[in-house]
C-alpha cells in the first residue's frame, strides 16, 4: 500500500522545498537527540546501573587502544617540526621553532589528527555496531526489558569517546612534544631545562584551554555523529556500509568546520 | 583473557588519571613559568605610535625577563599609553630615570620593550610611577645626559662582533710585527715619514673615540697600524719605493723562506672570513641601531686598509710596485626589504 | 470488552514504516490473564502488532493501552517497573551479540534488581535456563549457537524476572519436537498461574495447544477476535479461507486443529 497518491513528478522547487525540510527536520531530530544525551548523561551514576561496564570497555577501545597509533604519528609530527624548526635562522628568532610547535601539536594538528584517528576507529566501530544492533532487534530488546538505549548505550559511548579524546590528545602533546625534545638532541642539543621552559613560556593558557575545549568538543561531534546515524537504520544489513560511510562523512566535515569555528573563537 | 580486558577497569583508570595528571601538571609548570601568581608592580609609560605594541609582550632587560606589557590605549591626545607589569623578582632593577626602548626584533618577531635602567642607586620607583620611553622628549634628554644604562650592544650581534674582534687581535699582532720589522731595518728617512702619518691616525683614533664601544681600543690600534701601513705603501717615494730598492733592507725581510708571505697569506683568508661575517651580521642588522652601524663602517674601514697593504705586500716580491687605486666603498647596512627571497 | 479486563488494547492505531502502510485505523483488545495467539498469513503486521502492544514500537497515530494505561503517558520509571513484569521473545531471538549467554540472561535481573547478589542472580538465570531445557552454554557468544538455542536463551532472558506477561513471537521456530513440548509445557503453566500470554505464531499446534482467544489478521486488518471456540465457527469466508489454508500450510500438524474444530462443531 502506498501513502502517495498518483501524483506527477514534483517541480524542482517542490524538490528543493521537500529537501530543506528533510534537512530541517533531521537537524532538530539531531538536536532532540543531542539534548536526549545530555540528560541521560547528567542522570549516568544515578540511573545505569549496567553502563559503567560499557563506558570502561568504551574508552578501553577508544584510548587505551589508539595510544600507539597516536603517539606514532604525534612522534613524527613532532620530528619533522624540530627538524625544519631547526633550520630557521637563530638571528630570525630563537624560539619561533617553540611558537610553531605549541600552534600546530597543541592548538592545531593535535586536537584534530587525534579527532580523524579517533573518528576512523570509533566512529566507525559504533555506528557499525548499533546499526547493526537496530537491523537486528537488538535495539527493541533493550527496550523490552526496559534499558533505555541512549542511557546504556549511547551516554557510555558520548561519555567514553569524548574522554578518551580529551585523553589522547593530552597523550599526543605530551608525546609529540617530548619526541621534538629528543630529536632535537641528535640535531642540535638543547638542555632539557632551556627546552622545556621556553616551551612553558610559548604554552599560553589559550592554547592549552584551546585545546582541551576542541578534543571535548570533537568528542562530542564524533560519538553524537557517529551513534545518531547508527541508529538510522531499519531493517537491512545492506544499510550498515552506507550507514557507516555517511557517518564518517559527517563526521570529518564536521570535524573540519568545528575546528575553523573553535580557532576563530578562541583567536579574538 | 587478555589482559587488557581482564583489568579493563585498572588500564582504564591508569590511562585517564595519567591524562589528568599531565593536564594538572602543565597547568602547573606553566603558571610557575608565567609567574601567575605573581601579581609583580605595574608602571605606565608612553609611546608615539602602537606599532609593534601588543599587550602580553615581553619586557627584557639585557635578555632577561622582567615583565610584560599589561594594556595599550589609545589615549586622548592621540598618544598611546602602555601599561607595564614588572614581575616582583625584578622590581628593585626599576630605578629613577629608567627609560623604556621599543625593540621590533628580527623580522618584527620575538620583540619586546628593553627597560633602560637608571643609572643611579637610589631605591627603585614606586608602583604606579611613569616611565617614560625613547619616544618621549623626557626620555631622549634621560638617554643624551647619560643617566640611563644602555647595553654595549644587541646580544644577537655581540656573539658574532666577539668572533670579530678575535680576528681583529690576531690581525693586528701580525701587523705589529710587520711594522716592527719594516721600523727597524729602515733609515732615518723612513722614520721622518712616519711621523706624518700620524695626524691620519689622531684623526681615525677621534672617529672611533666616539663610539665607545668594547671593541673599539683593539679596533683603534688595529686602524692606527693598518693606516700606517697603508699610507706607508701608498706613498710613491715612501716603503714601496725603498722596499723594492735592491739595496734596501726589505731585501733581508724577505729573504726569509716566505715566512713573512705565509703569514700575510694567512691574514689574507682571516680577513675573507671577517668579512663574510660582518657581511652576514650586517643583513641582520636592525637600521633602528645606528651604533651597530657605525663600528661596522669602522671595521670595514680597518680591513680595507688591511686588504691594501695585502695587495701591496703579494705584488712586492714580485716587483710589480704599489697598492692599485681603488674607489672606496662605503659599507651600507642593507634594508630588510631589500633582501630577495 | 471492558478497559479492566484488557491487559493490552490498541485504539485506532495507524502506522506505516516510510512509504509503505501496515495498518490503518486498527483497534483491538487483548484480554488479561489469557493467552491470546494472532495468526494470519506472513507479513500480514502480526509482530509489528505485538510490538505496538507492548509499547517498543509507537503508531504514528492511535493510542496503545497497556496495564490500564497508555505507553506513552508514562515517564521512564513508570515504563521500567512495567518492563520489570512483562516479557518478550522476539522472532529472530534478538540476543545481544557482544554478551555471552549467561550476560544475555543476566542484564534484565541486573538491571530490576540491583539489590541482587551474584549468587542469587546466578541461581535465578539457572532456574530459568532450566525451565526451558537449555543446555550448558553459558560462556558461548549467541553467534556460536543454533536457531533454536537462540530462541531458548531468548525464552530464558524473558522469564527470568518473572513476568506477569510474556509477549512471544514465533517462540517455537527452529525447535525441535522435545523442546518445543517442553516450552509448550512452560507456557501452559505459566497460564495456569493466571498470567498473561501474547503469541504470534504460524504454528497450528501451538495454537491448538495454548490459545484462549484468537485473532486472526489479514492485509492489515483485524478480521476476528475472541475466545478460539467461537472464532473458529466464524462464517466469514476470509476467516475460514485463512484458517483452511493454515490447514493446508501445516497438513502434518493438522490433528490438534482439526480436533479443535471438530470441537468447536455444534
Amino acid at each position: 500500500m502506498s501513502l502517495t497518491s498518483g501524483e506527477e513528478h514534483p517541480s524542482v522547487l517542490a524538490r528543493w522545498g521537500s529537501a530543506a525540510f528533510e534537512l530541517t527536520a533531521n537537524l532538530f531530530y539531531a538536536f532532540g537527540f543531542f539534548w536526549n544525551v545530555l540528560l541521560e548523561t547528567f542522570h549516568f551514576r544515578s540511573r545505569s546501573k549496567v553502563g559503567t561496564q560499557v563506558l570502561v570497555m568504551q574508552i578501553l577501545f577508544t584510548g587505551v587502544n589508539a595510544l600507539f597509533i597516536i603517539t606514532l604519528i604525534a612522534v613524527s609530527l613532532g620530528t619533522v617540526i624540530i627538524f625544519y624548526g631547526n633550520q630557521i635562522p637563530t638571528a630570525v628568532s630563537t624560539n619561533l621553532v617553540y611558537t610553531i610547535l605549541i600552534t600546530v601539536i597543541t592548538r592545531e594538528l593535535g586536537p584534530l589528527l587525534t579527532a580523524f584517528i579517533v573518528m576512523a576507529r570509533s566512529g566507525v566501530a559504533i555506528a557499525t555496531e548499533l546499526s547493526s544492533m537496530v537491523v537486528t532487534h537488538e535495539i527493541e530488546a533493550y527496550l523490552a526489558i526496559g534499558i533505555n538505549p541512549i542511557s546504556y548505550l549511547v551516554v557510555p559511548r558520548f561519555l567514553g569517546v569524548t574522554l578518551s579524546m580529551i585523553a589522547l590528545n593530552l597523550y599526543f602533546n605530551l608525546s609529540g612534544l617530548a619526541a621534538s625534545y629528543l630529536v632535537a638532541q641528535f640535531i642540535h642539543p638543547i638542555p632539557a631545562s632551556e627546552y622545556f621552559s621556553q616551551l612553558m613560556a610559548q604554552l599560553t593558557p589559550n592554547a592549552v584551554s584551546l585545546s582541551v575545549v576542541k578534543s571535548l568538543i570533537f568528542g562530542i561531534v564524533i560519538s553524537l555523529v557517529s551513534s545518531l546515524n547508527g541508529f538510522r537504520a531499519q531493517q537491512s544489513t545492506t544499510e550498515i556500509p552506507v550507514i557507516v560511510i555517511r557517518a564518517v562523512g559527517q563526521g570529518f566535515g564536521l570535524l573540519i568546520v568545528v575546528n575553523i569555528l573553535l580557532t576563530l573563537a578562541f583567536a579574538g | 583473557m587478555r589482559f587488557r580486558i581482564r583489568f579493563a577497569q585498572q588500564v582504564v583508570g591508569f590511562f585517564l588519571l595519567l591524562a589528568l595528571a599531565i593536564l594538572v601538571g602543565v597547568i602547573i609548570l606553566m603558571g610557575l613559568n608565567q609567574r601567575w601568581f605573581d601579581r609583580g608592580y605595574h608602571f605606565t609609560s608612553r609611546f608615539e605610535t602602537a606599532d609593534g605594541l601588543t599587550p602580553g609582550m615581553p619586557i627584557h632587560l639585557r635578555g632577561f625577563e622582567i615583565g610584560k606589557v599589561s594594556s595599550v590605549d589609545l589615549n586622548s591626545n592621540n598618544r598611546v599609553n602602555v601599561v607595564i607589569q614588572i614581575y616582583s623578582d625584578y622590581y628593585d632593577k626599576i630605578k629613577p630615570n629608567s627609560v623604556l626602548e621599543l625593540d621590533k626584533g628580527t623580522f618584527g618577531i620575538g620583540g619586546g620593550l628593553n627597560l633602560l635602567p637608571g643609572r643611579n642607586l637610589l631605591p627603585p620607583m614606586e608602583n604606579g610611577s611613569f616611565i617614560p620611553s625613547t619616544d618621549t622628549i623626557l626620555g631622549k634628554n634621560l638617554l643624551a645626559q647619560g643617566l640611563v644604562d644602555q647595553p654595549t650592544s644587541n646580544d644577537q650581534l655581540g656573539a658574532i662582533l666577539a668572533q670579530v674582534q678575535t680576528t681583529l687581535g690576531n690581525i693586528n699582532q701580525l701587523l705589529g710585527d710587520v711594522n716592527a720589522a719594516v721600523e727597524g731595518t729602515s733609515s732615518n728617512q723612513l722614520t721622518t715619514l712616519l711621523a706624518g702619518i700620524n695626524l691620519t691616525v689622531r684623526d681615525l683614533n677621534r672617529l672611533l673615540a666616539e663610539s665607545s664601544q668594547g671593541l673599539v681600543p683593539n679596533l683603534t690600534a688595529i686602524t692606527g697600524d693598518l693606516a700606517k701601513l697603508s699610507s706607508q705603501l701608498r706613498d710613491p717615494k715612501g716603503l714601496i719605493p725603498k722596499l723594492l730598492d735592491p739595496q734596501g733592507s726589505i731585501a733581508t725581510m724577505l729573504n726569509d723562506h716566505n715566512q713573512l708571505y705565509n703569514q700575510v697569506t694567512t691574514i689574507l683568508s682571516q680577513i675573507s672570513q671577517t668579512m663574510t661575517q660582518v657581511q652576514g651580521v650586517a643583513s641582520y642588522v636592525n637600521q633602528s641601531t645606528p651604533q651597530i652601524t657605525g663600528v661596522l663602517e669602522d671595521t670595514r674601514t680597518a680591513l680595507h686598509n688591511a686588504d691594501n697593504v695585502m695587495t701591496g705586500l703579494a705584488n712586492n716580491p714580485l716587483l710589480k710596485g704599489g697598492i692599485p687605486e681603488q674607489k672606496p666603498q662605503h659599507f651600507q647596512a642593507p634594508g630588510l626589504r631589500d633582501e630577495k627571497f | 470488552m471492558s478497559v479492566s479486563s484488557a491487559c493490552a488494547e490498541l485504539r485506532e492505531v495507524t502506522f506505516h514504516t516510510g512509504q509503505c502502510l501496515l495498518f490503518e485505523n486498527l483497534s483491538l483488545s487483548l484480554a488479561k490473564d489469557r493467552c491470546t495467539v494472532l495468526m494470519g498469513p506472513a507479513g500480514c503486521g502480526k509482530s509489528t502488532i505485538l510490538k505496538i502492544a507492548a509499547g517498543l514500537i509507537l503508531p504514528q497515530s492511535g493510542s496503545v493501552i497497556f496495564d490500564q494505561k497508555s505507553w506513552e503517558a508514562r515517564n521512564e520509571e513508570q515504563t521500567i517497573a512495567v518492563r520489570a513484569k512483562t516479557g518478550f521473545v522476539f522472532q529472530n531471538a534478538a540476543l545481544w551479540a557482544n554478551k555471552t549467554v549467561r550476560q544475555n540472561i543476566e542484564l534484565p535481573l541486573q538491571f530490576h534488581n540491583p539489590q541482587f547478589s551474584q549468587a542469587q542472580i546466578e541461581e535465578r538465570v539457572e532456574e530459568a535456563a532450566r525451565l526451558v531445557g537449555l543446555r550448558n552454554v553459558w560462556d558461548d557468544r549467541p553467534s556460536h549457537l543454533s536457531l533454536g538455542e537462540q530462541k531458548l536463551v531468548s525464552f530464558a532472558r524473558a522469564i527470568v524476572n518473572d513476568p506477569e506477561t510474556l509477549f512471544l513471537d514465533d517462540p517455537t521456530a527452529g525447535l525441535d519436537n522435545q523442546l518445543k513440548e517442553r516450552l509448550l509445557a512452560f507456557i501452559e503453566e505459566f497460564r495456569r498461574q493466571g498470567k498473561t500470554v501474547i503469541l504470534v505464531t504460524q504454528d497450528p499446534s501451538v495454537t491448538a495447544r495454548v490459545a484462549d482467544d484468537l485473532a486472526i489478521m489479514r492485509d492489515g486488518q483485524i478480521l476476528v477476535v475472541g475466545p478460539i471456540h467461537e472464532v473458529v465457527q466464524s462464517q466469514d469466508p476470509r476467516v475460514v479461507e485463512i484458517l483452511t489454508s493454515v490447514l493446508s500450510q501445516a497438513a502434518t500438524f493438522s490433528q490438534d486443529i482439526l480436533g479443535l474444530l471438530a470441537e468447536g462443531q455444534p
